[in-house]
């Protein structure tokens, strides 16, 4: 096996997949091998940047798995059906009642909020995987120029649907929760649903894509989400 | 059916726990002590997957509105069947109008009623376990009802019980293996680690264990990885964290030591001032 990658056990029935440096495909790829070659022995696994943990079933025999994957990674074939992952489009209303560290923001890195607007809604940020909340999705992509510190206090409570800026990171809270992120804005979208299958709307592989919308069609939008009647838009290369 | 008079503290639907779900950032949730509900099940001649209330410090007072067989396990709680005292760790018949009063506990932290044929209660992502925003309620209020799956039909003959589970509260080693990033660690603090005495803080919950302890540890932050109930986090400011059974599937703290499956049910029976070590 490369050093690049390594596997190792992490408790009970769990094996860690890392990588010392992960190319964009690496992970995802590595996901999409286990799940068709290791359905029997594995449960569920969890990806995160550089990362997978994979958690096996009650009866899988872990070492057994553990020498055959030592010797099966690196996956070095593509994989085509990752290029039939969408881009996913999520209108956010980038005004001051939904956004309450816009205007600080934008004083404080000196541009326009029109400026800042662009530099979040211009980027295809890529989804690496869901954590933290049901349905938060960790993104990658956010313009240098926004890059910000986390509030030095949280905040008790974020509304569900919260767009945020912290350090280097963008996300979106999928419910109301405390928090120390600079809030730019705010969808009318649901991030998780436990009537969905999957239940969150975002997935790890896909892209993302924000783009702008008033008050006016936020409450809109917002109306057609609340009757099961709003289908997120969804780009295909 | 059973009437919820007072919910006590924190008193939740468990069951073995949501799998399948960990990759959409949904956590495991489950009952803190997994081998203390086994065995509230078991007395009953419930299967292990039968959802069953946990309730944690003082617990719930319950009306009994139909006739059932119940057993209550976890730690040696002070139970009231209409005022009269009755034992734990075995199956007891609960006549119809009845009111049911768990108490606290002289050691263990959570307790477990199993029902005899289970609750009728949706299945949320999989799982009857309460979690916030998963599933309708995260714990239990005033006035709830909950009715059974089974109307109860005979007078059981009471013979089975156990034996007070004394090795799991006495314990004061916790077993673990090492984290990934156990290694990271310098070599004195490898050793350190397992000569400290810890006990959980106050502020232990489902989500985490934190631990009060007085030796100079200390972790430097990792990108974003997969951690699980039973993970033993540093933090760079020297906070020991255990996560339980409801902590987030990612984190961003070093994964120094991972705790054994009855481990994790044994710390969850500590209290705040309970010492003890970790032993690889």
């Amino acid at each position: 096996m490369k050093s690049n990658v390594q596997i190792v056990l992490m408790g009970h029935q769990c094996l860690l997949i890392q990588w010392a440096k992960a190319e964009d495909d690496d992970v995802l790829k590595t996901l999409h091998f286990l799940e068709k070659e290791y359905a029997q022995e594995i449960l569920e696994m969890v990806p995160t940047f550089r990362e997978i943990a994979l958690f096996l079933h009650q009866k899988a025999d872990k070492k057994k798995l553990l020498e055959k994957l030592k010797k099966q990674l690196p996956i070095e074939e593509e994989n085509d059906s990752l290029r039939k992952l969408p881009t996913y489009c999520l209108p956010v209303c980038y005004e001051e009642e939904k956004g309450l560290d816009l205007s600080r923001i934008a004083e404080e890195k000196k541009i326009s909020i029109q400026e800042l607007i662009r530099l979040h809604t211009e980027p295809t940020y890529s989804i690496h995987f869901l954590g933290f909340l049901p349905g938060f999705p960790y993104l990658s992509g956010l313009d240098k120029q926004l890059h910000h510190p986390r509030l030095r206090e949280p905040r008790n409570r974020i509304p569900a649907g919260s767009v945020g800026i912290a350090n280097d990171q963008t996300g979106v809270y999928p419910h109301a929760s405390p928090g120390g992120w600079n809030i730019i804005g705010r969808t009318p979208l649901s991030l998780f649903n436990i009537n969905h299958t999957p239940p969150a709307l975002l997935q790890a592989g896909s892209k993302l894509q924000f783009f702008s919308i008033d008050h006016k069609e936020y409450e809109e939008i917002q109306e057609a989400v609340q009757q099961q009647d709003y289908q997120i838009q969804k780009v295909y290369d | 059916m059973i009437e919820v008079i007072n919910p006590g503290i924190h008193t939740t639907i468990q069951d073995r726990g949501r799998f399948g779900y960990r990759d959409q950032g949904v956590p495991l949730s489950g009952a803190m002590d997994h081998y203390a509900a086994y065995l509230a099940n078991q007395l009953v001649g419930n299967s292990p997957e039968t959802a069953l209330l946990e309730f944690v410090f003082q617990g719930p007072m319950l009306f009994i509105e139909s006739a059932m067989n119940i057993a209550i396990s976890g730690g040696k709680w002070d139970v009231e069947l209409d005022g009269k005292k009755i034992d734990v760790n075995q199956p007891v018949h609960l006549p119809a109008k009845s009111t049911l009063k768990i108490k606290g506990a002289q050691g263990g932290m959570y307790g477990y009623l199993s029902v005899e044929g289970g609750f009728d209660i949706p299945k949320v992502l999989g799982s009857y376990s309460f979690y916030p925003h998963i599933t309708k309620q995260s714990k239990l209020q005033k006035g709830d009802h909950l009715h059974l799956l089974k109307s109860y039909q005979k007078i059981r003959i009471q013979t089975a019980s156990i034996a007070e589970q004394k090795a799991v509260f006495s314990s004061r080693e916790l077993e673990v293996e090492e984290g990934p990033e156990f290694s990271k660690l310098s070599k004195e603090m490898q050793e350190q680690i397992f000569q400290t005495d810890f006990t959980p803080s106050k502020d232990s919950n489902r989500m985490a264990f934190p631990l009060v302890h007085e030796a100079a540890l200390s972790a430097n932050e990792i990108s974003t990885a997969p951690v699980q109930p039973g993970t033993v986090q540093l933090t760079p400011s020297g906070k020991t964290i255990v996560l339980m059974r409801d902590a987030q599937t990612t984190g961003g703290y070093a994964r120094v030591l991972q705790l054994s499956p009855m481990a994790i049910n044994q710390l969850a029976q500590k209290r705040p001032g309970d010492r003890f070590r970790f032993k690889i």
